[in-house]
């Protein structure tokens, strides 16, 4: 008798905590630094070489996402121009469904210098993804991206996307 | 004997509660540690860290280093251990580069957890290659596990042929803490 009653008593105080392992928006919540690598697709009929990014996202635990200190370093349009590094700010939605997949859509809208000039550069950042980590907050996002170019249909970019929590400096 | 069996499911009961409660306020910690606004510092980077970088030209050649770097917390850092593999080309098959040489640095973290590394130029003295390191990044994880994310231009400041002077190639970079003695 005993032994069923803190049986009992066990499963009901540990059942919230299992209750919660679905994933929703409210599982992605805080800062993640994140890194990313670009190719151009193949359906762009020219070449050039990979973007490497690096930034940090602001989940606010119910679907929207800030992206801040967004590097990518990129040669013009060729090794004869100088590599820059800018930095790009953005925002947009994200959703995660109850088997922890999701789906995040970043607008960046920003100015970037030129061979011929100033460009205004604006893509959508989309990302699927799957979490990782134990507890109600994901470690990890593991996830593909694409970055469509809303002002050339035929342009797009393709890579790897990965971000870790960022716990360090938090007050 | 009834109110032996009441005072243990008391007990048992109190004890589940608190179990639950001490987890429930663990997470909602962890939630809102999250959530909360940083205010990171250059001390936050302290201590050695191994880091690897995948560069790339832009046209047809590429290279992976490796190294360690020591970061003092207060905005100096010493590159050491670097290791490089790279296309030699005019003799198309990797060749590495297995000397370790010291590089001294600049770094920055700043508020919002970017951080900026910049090295002064890296010299070999056999056939004077000089390199600057420029990297911007973001800080991740917690402070058990201290990584940087970092997208890097490198230059080269330093060649023997005047030509290749401002030869840069492109890449990211990630620095993540080792807890033993870098030495």
């Amino acid at each position: 008798m005993k032994l069923s009653i803190a049986g009992l008593l066990a499963t009901v105080a540990m059942l919230p905590l299992y209750v919660h392992a679905d994933c929703d928006e409210s599982t992605l919540q805080g800062r993640y630094a994140a890194e990313s690598i670009l190719f151009y697709d193949e359906r762009t009929d020219w070449e050039n070489s990979p973007v490497p990014l690096s930034a940090m996202l602001h989940f606010d635990g119910a679907g929207r996402v800030e992206i801040n200190n967004l590097y990518a370093a990129y040669f013009d349009d060729n090794i004869n121009n100088r590599a820059q590094i800018d930095g790009i700010a953005g925002s947009g939605t994200y959703s995660v469904n109850a088997d922890c997949h999701g789906l995040m859509d970043i607008r960046l809208d920003t100015v970037i210098e030129s061979t011929s000039g100033y460009d205004d550069i604006r893509v959508d950042f989309i990302v699927r993804f799957v979490l990782a980590g134990r507890g109600l907050v994901a470690e990890r996002i593991s996830g593909t991206a694409i970055v469509e170019d809303k002002d050339e249909s035929d342009y797009a970019d393709v890579g790897t996307f990965s971000a870790v929590r960022s716990q360090l400096g938090a007050q | 004997m009834t109110q032996r069996i009441l005072n243990r499911v008391v007990s048992l009961f109190t004890r589940a509660v608190l179990r639950y409660f001490s987890a429930a306020v663990m997470i909602w910690a962890s939630i809102f540690s999250g959530m909360a606004s940083a205010a990171c510092s250059d001390d936050m980077l302290q201590g050695a860290f191994a880091w690897e970088i995948w560069l790339d030209d832009g046209v047809d050649s590429g290279a992976l280093i490796t190294g360690v770097v020591t970061f003092d917390g207060a905005g100096s850092a010493t590159f050491d251990k670097i290791r490089a593999v790279y296309r030699d080309e005019e003799d198309p098959k990797l060749v590495a580069l297995d000397k370790a040489y010291g590089v001294n640095g600049r770094y920055g973290v700043v508020a919002d957890c970017a951080v900026w590394v910049l090295t002064d130029i890296a010299r070999r003295s056999n056939d004077k290659i000089g390199v600057e390191l420029k990297v911007q990044g973001v800080l991740a994880g917690g402070w058990n596990d201290p990584q940087l994310f970092g997208t890097v231009i490198t230059t080269n400041l330093d060649a023997a042929d005047p030509a290749d002077r401002g030869y840069q190639q492109h890449g990211r970079i990630d620095f993540r803490k080792v807890w033993f003695d870098a030495e």
